[in-house]
């Protein structure tokens, strides 16, 4: 239990770090594609996470985030719809015989296919729930529209890529 | 009671969820009404201080000192320059006081962190209250435009620059003085609009675009960008010219912040004739 605490504290820092410091820095196609990797910390919350405790952590961490980018409360509004609909999105992708207790969402624990429908569900209702409260004008809604699906496009390879980066290791040992 | 308390069980994830969501939106509509970051942002200790820290690593690499000392110099050179200067008096026997009094006033400033590729942009400067900058003070580097301080804390500042979708600001013209209303789209960040502009003006290609006088925050004449495109549209009266933008906010490093240091004089006075003159005109 403990474990899992420090692990996950240690990785929400690292992760909302690298969103502020590196990836917010990056311009890829002049603004049009922008991922948002740090919504990894909520994703990988465990799979038995209570929502009275995955909501406030999600409002946290989209405040810090909306902190360093100077946007109150986007962020942390698009966190939330995240930490509310994760467990609709994990009963919805449950195997028959339902999740093993201390199972991880990762990778290696559920299978590519399983992680990549979960990360890519999650990921479009955050990118578009931000990316339309930031331009909050329906007659922008295509352009809008073709941002979210190619940001979280960009977002899920980052998610899938960082998987592998940093959970590879720890299976082999 | 005991049916409530159930009730309130049972839908608590989505009661904590409507709370907060709600919270959110107070955030967002501050916001968006007021233009005004409520809470903390990158201007404050911790933040910025992070932004800092990644900046002087960058900095380092890009030999810092040599820019510093030449934006300070910069700086000097702006500051004794007699265009900031109006004459005050043509009295030579004034004790204390030059013929001139001083208008606008330079700051260097460090830039430590900038967005380019979102639609409400901001610059962080090294440099606060403690040093003199003040809300609404203008922002330029190199002599071109870059927006106007929205937020000051003690030792950062967060400024609003030409790529944020809620800047506006009035500009003309270089060659015929002609006045529209600059803003930006959100389409790139090297290029922005100038809107407002009636359709018998004919504008050139290349032409310069600058401040007017007419603003508080800035001097007359500081330069925002050149003509890049006219767009006119048959069932619009107006055209819409599209700029490139002095300013590269890719690579800026240092600028210089301008504070009026009448500002608060011509304000007071044009409110009072508001308040004197103002129901008359209605």
């Amino acid at each position: 239990m403990g474990r899992t605490l420090i692990s996950n504290i240690i990785r929400i820092i690292f992760v909302i770090f690298l969103q502020a410091l590196v990836i917010n820095r990056l311009d890829l196609m002049g603004g049009l594609i922008f991922p948002f990797i740090y919504i990894h910390a909520i994703l990988m919350l465990p799979l038995e996470t209570p929502r009275w405790l995955s909501l406030p952590i999600g409002f946290v961490i989209g405040m810090i985030m909306d902190g360093f980018m100077n946007t109150p409360g986007f962020h942390a509004s698009a966190c939330l719809w995240l930490a509310f609909l994760m467990p609709v999105i994990k009963g919805f992708l449950s195997p028959r015989d339902g999740y093993d207790f201390g199972q991880q969402p990762t990778v290696q624990s559920m299978g590519l296919r399983w992680y990549l429908v979960y990360a890519a569900i999650l990921t479009f209702i955050h990118h578009l729930w931000l990316f339309n409260i930031e331009f909050f004008r329906f007659s922008e809604i295509l352009s809008t529209l073709a941002r979210v699906t190619v940001s979280s496009l960009a977002t899920v390879l980052l998610l899938v890529l960082f998987q592998f980066l940093t959970y590879a290791q720890r299976t082999r040992q | 009671m005991r049916g409530l308390i159930q009730l309130i069980y049972r839908y608590h994830a989505f009661l904590i969820f409507l709370i907060l969501q709600i919270i959110c939106f107070i955030f967002i509509f501050n916001f968006n009404r007021y233009h005004k970051v409520m809470f903390i942002n990158s201007s404050s200790e911790i933040l910025g201080g992070l932004y800092e820290q990644r900046s002087s690593l960058a900095e380092y690499i890009r030999l810092g000192d040599v820019n510093d000392s030449l934006a300070e110099a910069n700086a000097l050179m702006k500051n004794r320059d007699l265009k900031n200067f109006r004459q005050m008096g043509d009295d030579l026997l004034l004790f204390e006081d030059s013929l001139y009094k001083q208008v606008f006033e330079y700051n260097t400033a460090r830039v430590i962190n900038v967005s380019i590729n979102r639609n409400t942009n901001f610059i962080t400067l090294d440099k606060g209250s403690a040093l003199g900058v003040i809300k609404d003070a203008g922002v330029i580097s190199g002599g071109n435009l870059v927006g106007i301080v929205k937020e000051v804390s003690d030792h950062f500042a967060v400024v609003m620059p030409l790529i944020n979708t809620n800047f506006r600001s009035t500009v003309k013209l270089g060659r015929s003085g002609d006045m529209g209303q600059y803003t930006w789209d959100a389409e790139n960040a090297n290029q922005g609009l100038v809107n407002e502009i009636p359709k018998h003006i004919k504008v050139a290609f290349n032409d310069s675009v600058f401040t007017t006088g007419f603003s508080y925050y800035f001097p007359e004449n500081i330069l925002i960008g050149t003509v890049a495109e006219v767009n006119s549209s048959p069932e619009d009266e107006f055209q819409s010219i599209r700029l490139n933008l002095a300013t590269n906010f890719r690579t800026l490093s240092h600028v210089d912040i301008v504070i009026n240091l009448l500002k608060e004089e011509q304000v007071a006075l044009e409110n009072q004739v508001d308040q004197d003159h103002g129901q008359d005109a209605n």
